[in-house]
């Protein structure tokens, strides 16, 4: 009894707790069991043909939904018109098997390149919209698909009674029992499930999560946001297009009833049951998807009434869903890596360089490093930056002061390729960076940090810390799910960064915790470490003392001065003068989106036209 | 009959008279859509099928022993009478769907909502399957009697231009109140920032009541036009419905209210000429394709305000 509690406990561990991230032994042992049903359930002697049926229906469910997971669970784009790739596996299957008399495994990959192919297409053009935009967007293309196979184009979809004749699949024998079809399609369950959870213990998975957690700051720390947004649409799409191909044959007929908005719908709820990016919680919300309604079933009328009842209270007082993902800790990041790693962890890992692996030294001083000329921005007839130039010196402090509203932050949006500047260029070492997108920049070597912070809450803080690290490692899907060696060393090699900048900000005794979790002023030291971790040769800090105690405000002022001895050069926006005066070489100071003076900040603090600005309210 | 230039005058402005019938319900429940998405941010996904549960209840009341008791209040009264019950219960269900549905996981976050509001439209779906059956219902035939006249050399139906009628007269309404009363000024600071609103001692609640009686009421009216129009009412009519209204949401710009009554407007006279000069059968992938076009291109739509994301 006692056991069945803390494993029930450890299941249920909500995932906002404060503290560690991610026991996963509970849910472990509840894996194995279920995956034992799973695999054992046909065989029990009062199941009978149609229980099977409902198993694999189960099955269909729960691949559509893991393939939904990607794109909505993982990557937060909300997809309400997944069907349309469900559809043209199916009917790509359908269509080849009865025209061509191809064999049906031999269309399971063809169905699966066919629909990501098809998702490629059609999302390319819409990736850039946000939110509720590309979920209409989604549900129309999800329309025009099941539109267009009712009106039977060419002659191929067969219109609104779809196709017929479709055969069986063949692996050695035909497969044609309930229960051979259950067991083809949970065995590929099983394989997409294994090679996803790697995914989500890779660069590749957590930069999806980035993304879901917060855009701007995921592009502005490395991550390629259009680049994944796109590559989680293609491996959804062609998983789902995998489940239409096993649906078209075990069915041996399709018709565009089965690929309406209704549906879609269901794979939405079924991942937002299950606790979005969770896996087994996908296959529970497929099980509970489909085995609800045919329990209900003597109530036919009503139950369709009770199922939208169901989703709504669950809503209400359960909105994680029922098992919501867990994160890794950082031990359990190093353990999947342990064992089969073919080279030994790198020697110089573990000291704190921050600027580790930049060419020049520290000793360059004086030498721009960036250089702003004659920036213009305005955002529909307000002008918020015009004519601004300034020079960032190599290996030293730069602050860039002014009053509210003097266009601060835009000049930062600028630097990091947020905004675009309608004139002027931005030349970091020299070279024009202005034309470049945010993640290119932080990968030529500036990374930020935010005024009004952006962590992602619901990660890690060593995930959080990994993000800056992503920019610095190559491995893509592929190696991601086949974790070749050398993604092995990377990923280890990253780790170790990340937890040396953590270390670097003291907050090694966080890392497993999940980053909302932290109070305030540790949120602003994670999110240096997450720049740190992008290995800059720039970094550039907004507004970093604001909300902190003055204590916390002087060690602020010691980790950036051995920063700088370490041969990072630091450009900061701040309103704290004490802590300006204290670790800057140089001061900027901006007014009305110009700049009006610089030098040191005592001889700010005597110019008169700063004065009149901006400091003659302290001063008089 | 291809030559005859007179008769092909006379199809286009019949399809016209028809595409600005159809383009009236949808400007109703685009509106709905709207206000709602204006002030909560969120895409009400039931308010298609209140529509429905407009549509039926206006069935009900003008059939069998009710059936008798609004015809014996003449055309105009009954129909008045009518038009009257189905908004006020209609409001009544947005109102509860709000409380219900969106009240209690408003908290939890955008992703939760959308599910809610999923459920909640698969729940009214079905209890309205439930309750009239899964079988299309037929209006009675000439509640409103089958004139045909000419209207400034425009041939139309009495049905029309009674349809026309009301869903103008009720647009001008809204359009007077969201545009020129304080209370419509109180919606419109709710739709720009709520929580400044808020602070401005503007009672949100009062509003979200608001949208929520008004919009799902306004749809409610136009399902029972629409089933006197179509006459053919099905339980599930309101996913199609909706999804058309909210294409024309985006259309004249989301959360902007004359821009839904404009996108209503132009969706069905585009929808109409799609059906009758190119293809009936591909006219919905055409307007599906139009919304991609128009959130590619000019994601605010016709009418809407041009927003900057604050880094």
């Amino acid at each position: 009894m006692n056991i069945s509690s803390g494993i029930l406990r450890r299941i249920l561990q909500a995932p906002g707790d404060p503290g560690k991230g991610g026991d996963t032994r509970g849910r472990r042992i509840i894996g194995i069991v279920a995956a034992a049903f799973f695999m054992f359930f046909p065989l029990l002697p009062f199941v009978d043909n149609y229980w099977i049926d409902v198993g694999f229906y189960v099955g269909i469910y729960a691949l559509l939904g893991l393939s939904l997971n990607i794109v909505l669970g993982e990557v937060g784009l909300f997809d309400l018109g997944h069907t349309a790739f469900y559809a043209i596996g199916a009917y790509v299957t359908a269509i080849l098997n009865t025209r061509f008399q191809i064999p049906i495994l031999f269309l399971l990959p063809v169905s699966a390149v066919a629909a990501g192919l098809f998702a490629w297409l059609v999302t390319t053009p819409v990736i850039h919209l946000k939110g509720d935009y590309l979920c209409i967007v989604t549900i129309g293309i999800g329309e025009i698909v099941r539109l267009s196979m009712i009106n039977n184009p060419l002659g191929l979809t067969g219109g609104p009674n779809g196709i017929n004749g479709i055969d069986n699949p063949r692996f050695f024998v035909p497969i044609l029992s309930s229960r051979q079809f259950y067991y083809l399609l949970w065995a590929i369950i099983g394989i997409s499930a294994f090679l996803l959870t790697r995914l989500q213990r890779s660069r590749v998975g957590r930069a999806w999560n980035y993304i879901r957690e917060d855009e701007t700051a995921a592009k502005a720390l490395g991550v390629n946001v259009r680049h994944y947004k796109l590559s989680a649409f293609v491996l959804g799409a062609a998983l789902a297009g995998v489940a239409g191909n096993i649906y078209a044959s075990k069915q041996m007929s399709i018709s565009p009833e089965s690929f309406t908005f209704m549906e879609s719908s269901l794979l939405f709820c079924i991942v937002l049951l299950g606790g979005l990016g969770s896996i087994p919680g996908t296959v529970l919300g497929a099980l509970v998807v489909t085995v609800f309604p045919e329990l209900f079933r003597p109530f036919a009328k009503y139950r369709l009434m009770f199922f939208g009842l169901a989703l709504l209270l669950m809503m209400i007082f359960k909105p994680a869903g029922i098992l919501p993902r867990l994160r890794d800790s950082g031990d359990r990041l190093r353990k999947t890596l342990e064992g089969k790693k073919t080279r030994k962890s790198h020697p110089e890992s573990g000291s704190a360089q921050t600027s580790a692996g930049l060419p020049e030294s520290a000793q360059a001083n004086g030498k721009p490093l960036l250089r702003l000329e004659d920036l213009d921005l305005s955002f529909g007839g307000v002008t918020a930056v015009s004519g601004m130039e300034l020079e960032v010196a190599k290996g030293g402090i730069t602050a860039l002061i002014g009053p509210n509203g003097a266009g601060k932050t835009t000049v930062f949006n600028i630097i990091t390729g947020i905004y675009k500047p309608m004139n002027g260029r931005v030349l970091l070492r020299g070279e024009d960076i202005s034309s470049k997108l945010p993640h290119q920049i932080a990968k030529a070597g500036v990374a930020r940090t935010f005024q009004n912070i952006r962590i992602f809450p619901s990660l890690t803080c060593l995930e959080n810390v990994l993000c800056g690290q992503h920019s610095r490692g190559r491995a893509g899907l592929a190696a991601s799910m086949l974790r070749v060696p050398g993604q092995r060393d990377e990923e280890s090699r990253m780790l170790e960064k990340a937890q040396a900048c953590l270390a670097r900000v003291g907050l090694s005794d966080s890392a497993d915790s999940l980053a909302a979790a932290l109070p305030y002023g540790k949120r602003r030291y994670l999110e240096i470490a997450r720049a740190l971790a992008a290995e800059p040769e720039l970094i550039v800090l907004d507004e970093p003392s604001s909300g902190l105690n003055d204590a916390e405000t002087t060690e602020l002022s010691v980790l950036l001065k051995s920063l700088v001895e370490e041969g990072l050069s630091v450009f900061l926006i701040e309103h704290d003068m004490n802590l300006v005066d204290m670790v800057s070489d140089h001061v900027v100071v901006m007014q009305s989106g110009k700049k009006i003076a610089e030098g040191p900040m005592c001889e700010m603090r005597r110019n008169p036209k700063v004065i009149e600005a901006y400091l003659g309210s302290e001063e008089d | 009959m291809f030559f005859d230039k007179g008769r092909k005058v006379s199809t286009f402005i019949e399809q016209l008279v028809n595409g600005l019938t159809v383009g009236s319900f949808y400007a109703l429940v685009a509106l709905g859509y709207s206000m709602v998405y204006g002030v909560m941010k969120l895409i009400n996904f039931a308010h298609g099928d209140l529509f429905a549960l407009g549509a039926y209840l206006g069935y009900s009341l003008l059939t069998g022993a009710t059936g008798k008791i609004t015809a014996s209040m003449g055309l105009w009264g009954g129909m008045a009478f009518t038009a009257f019950l189905v908004a006020l219960s209609v409001a009544l269900a947005g109102v509860l769907v709000e409380r219900i549905a969106y009240r209690p996981v408003y908290p939890s976050g955008r992703l939760s909502l959308v599910v809610s509001a999923l459920g909640m439209a698969i729940f009214i779906q079905n209890a309205v399957m439930a309750i009239w059956g899964s079988r299309p219902r037929a209006f009675p035939a000439s509640v409103v009697p089958s004139l045909r006249f000419s209207l400034f050399g425009i041939p139309v139906t009495l049905l029309q231009v009674t349809i026309l009628g009301i869903s103008f007269a009720l647009m001008l309404a809204i359009w007077l109140i969201v545009e020129k009363s304080s209370f419509g000024a109180a919606v419109r600071a709710a739709a720009l920032d709520r929580e400044t609103a808020t602070l401005l001692g503007i009672d949100v609640r009062k509003v979200i009541f608001f949208v929520f009686a008004l919009g799902p009421g306004l749809g409610g009216v136009a399902g029972l036009m629409n089933g006197l129009y179509y006459r053919a009412i099905s339980f599930n009519m309101g996913w199609n419905y909706g999804l058309k209204a909210f294409t024309a949401t985006i259309l004249g710009g989301i959360g902007n209210i004359p821009g839904a009554m404009l996108g209503g407007l132009i969706l069905g006279v585009v929808e109409s000429l799609l059906a009758g000069y190119v293809s009936g059968a591909w006219k919905d992938v055409f307007v599906f394709i139009l919304l991609i076009a128009i959130l590619i291109f000019r994601p605010r739509g016709l009418l809407g305000e041009k927003t900057a994301e604050k880094v």
